[in-house]
């Protein structure tokens, strides 16, 4: 990504789907679901909300990555912290398993909550493309057939291409 | 514009080299299809998607056709150069790909679902491939203009007991109908001179290989084998691309050369993801996405591979940690199908990835078959490091 134009407020949010999943970006890209997360993002915690966490994300990731910090400016900033970190914990479990977990209640004390904040399945394309299958070797029962006696090979994860 | 007669197939070498090369004919055209049927987005082009399908379908039992009367003549069909007429001459394409064969079919593109592309199935499938007369198609050195030509210079050669006699068909290595197959038309097992000339024509009765007289005749009737179960009749690919080109279906009663004029078939060409193809080291993508691109080209490669395995009738030694060895024979060809699903989702998923450095498009495959070992290293490592860029 080139220096001279900040990066859009859903390029930031792939940067940070990427810290916190361990997919890379053209993995995230590949599933189609950059969009529709986002969104939910936005519609789970308002957009004033999602704008500070993506402002703090992007600034400890550029630290991070020129300084060469090696993620000790992230974690500090968007893992341990009491307010961005639930969020943060809600996201990984979206990407992986295409479903929102309602923020903890400990959460919702402190910095509030919206009615759309509760559990439930964003799309069907969030459960094929959960990213738990392919961390898994594993596919999507009901979508994705791998085909007739696939059953029979290990997982693909230890059957790598060529 | 020269005029040059094909040459008529001389011996059997010979033969076994033509049809090397279609088997390599039948899967060149598949990775075209495939990059506009998977650019389909999700849900959309509900027909189109379904004709495009129909057709690969169709290809690749033709591959499988003509592996099995190569295999009856006692050769393995393989992915090396084939020297044919003094030229060699790779059976498996690199895109975009100009087939030095058959001149008539012009360039092998991969593109996502547009009116070129198409345009273009329209052209490969036309029995003079668009021309008025195969005469003014410029036949290659020791080639053929149409791919008409080529099957017809095949089953000349078939029908010979000069070129074959009776004992070369040996009906080895077939691959059986009772493999599954959801498309039109059955997989012929080819154990004599009858069984390989039924073989070829199913091949042309189906696809590219149409005679021109085929379009006098009513666009959708076909032979009784190619019904379906649930009872949709086959009809040739050409008239299907033809209803793809111009929106409409056939009407039951119209030819094939005519324009078809019955119902509305809906094509929406912006529900398509943008692909662009960029060919191998040609605008270098680097990063995940160029990672991307390798390891689909890497998939593809052991794709074609296991499919050659399985017609040339070897076992594939596959790991398996639990075996005392560590190793286990499989059959190569279930293999195979499964890295055609796996190879669809890995395309799906690239035709949804922005191009860093053009975000109005995304990755198209390549399908590019590395045929080497170097080549295999070279796309693994660059892989590597292009994924550790942006980590």
């Amino acid at each position: 990504m080139g220096n001279s134009t900040p990066p859009t407020p859903k390029q930031i949010f792939a940067e940070l789907s990427v810290e916190l999943t361990g997919f890379d970006r053209a993995e995230l890209a590949g599933t189609g679901m950059i969009d529709t997360y986002y969104d939910t993002l936005l519609r789970m915690i308002g957009e004033r909300e999602a704008g500070q966490l993506l402002r703090f994300a992007s600034e400890a990731l550029d630290k991070d990555r020129t300084e060469k910090m090696n993620g000790t400016a992230f974690r500090p900033a968007v893992i341990d912290s009491p307010r961005f970190g639930p969020v943060a914990v809600s996201l990984i479990k979206l990407w992986y398993l295409g479903m929102w977990y309602p923020l903890p209640a400990v959460y919702r004390d402190l910095f509030g909550s919206t009615a759309d904040d509760v559990g439930h399945v964003v799309s069907g394309q969030g459960y094929r493309e959960g990213l738990v299958w392919v961390a898994a070797g594993a596919h999507p029962m009901g979508g994705k057939p791998p085909g007739h006696g696939s059953w029979a090979e290990p997982p693909s994860l230890l059957n790598p291409t060529p | 514009m020269t005029t040059r007669t094909p040459e008529p197939i001389k011996d059997l070498t010979e033969l076994k080299a033509a049809l090397q090369l279609a088997v390599g004919l039948e899967l060149s055209t598949i990775p075209v299809y495939l990059t506009a049927l998977y650019s389909i987005k999700d849900g959309t082009n509900t027909d189109a998607a379904q004709t495009i399908r129909s057709v690969v379908m169709e290809e690749m039992l033709h591959m499988a056709l003509a592996a099995n009367v190569l295999n009856s003549l006692g050769e393995r069909p393989s992915v090396r150069p084939v020297t044919f007429r003094g030229n060699q001459v790779s059976p498996v394409p690199v895109y975009p790909y100009t087939s030095p064969l058959v001149s008539g079919i012009g360039e092998l593109a991969l593109r996502p679902l547009s009116t070129e592309a198409v345009d273009s199935f329209v052209r490969i499938e036309h029995p003079y491939h668009g021309e008025t007369d195969p005469a003014k198609i410029k036949c290659p050195k020791g080639g053929y203009p149409t791919i008409g030509m080529f099957y017809d210079a095949i089953k000349a050669a078939l029908e010979s007991t000069k070129i074959c006699k009776d004992s070369d068909f040996t009906g080895a290595r077939q691959v059986k109908a009772t493999e599954y197959y959801g498309g039109a038309g059955e997989l012929i097992e080819v154990t004599d001179r009858k069984t390989a000339l039924a073989a070829i024509n199913k091949i042309v009765d189906q696809g590219e290989g149409l005679p021109i007289e085929r379009m006098k005749q009513q666009a959708k009737t076909v032979t009784d084998e190619d019904k379906l179960g649930y009872g949709w009749q086959m009809y040739s690919h050409y008239a299907r691309f033809r209803e793809l080109q111009t929106g409409r279906r056939f009407r039951s009663t119209q030819t094939a050369g005519e324009t078809p004029a019955g119902s509305l078939l809906l094509v929406d060409y912006d529900a398509v993801q943008p692909a662009q193809f960029v060919k191998l080291n040609g605008d270098i993508t680097g990063g995940p996405e160029g990672a991307a691109l390798n390891e689909f080209d890497l998939a593809y490669t052991r794709l074609v591979d296991d499919v050659y395995l399985a017609f040339s009738g070897a076992e594939k030694k596959v790991e398996n940690k639990l075996e005392p060895s560590g190793k286990q024979s499989k059959d190569p060809l279930p293999l195979a199908v499964h890295g055609m699903y796996a190879l669809k989702n890995r395309a799906v998923a690239l035709m949804r990835t922005p191009i860093p450095s053009s975000p109005k498009h995304t990755l198209c495959p390549r399908f590019h078959y590395a045929a080497t070992e170097d080549d295999r290293k070279k796309l693994r490592d660059t892989a590597q490091q292009m994924r550790g860029q942006s980590r």
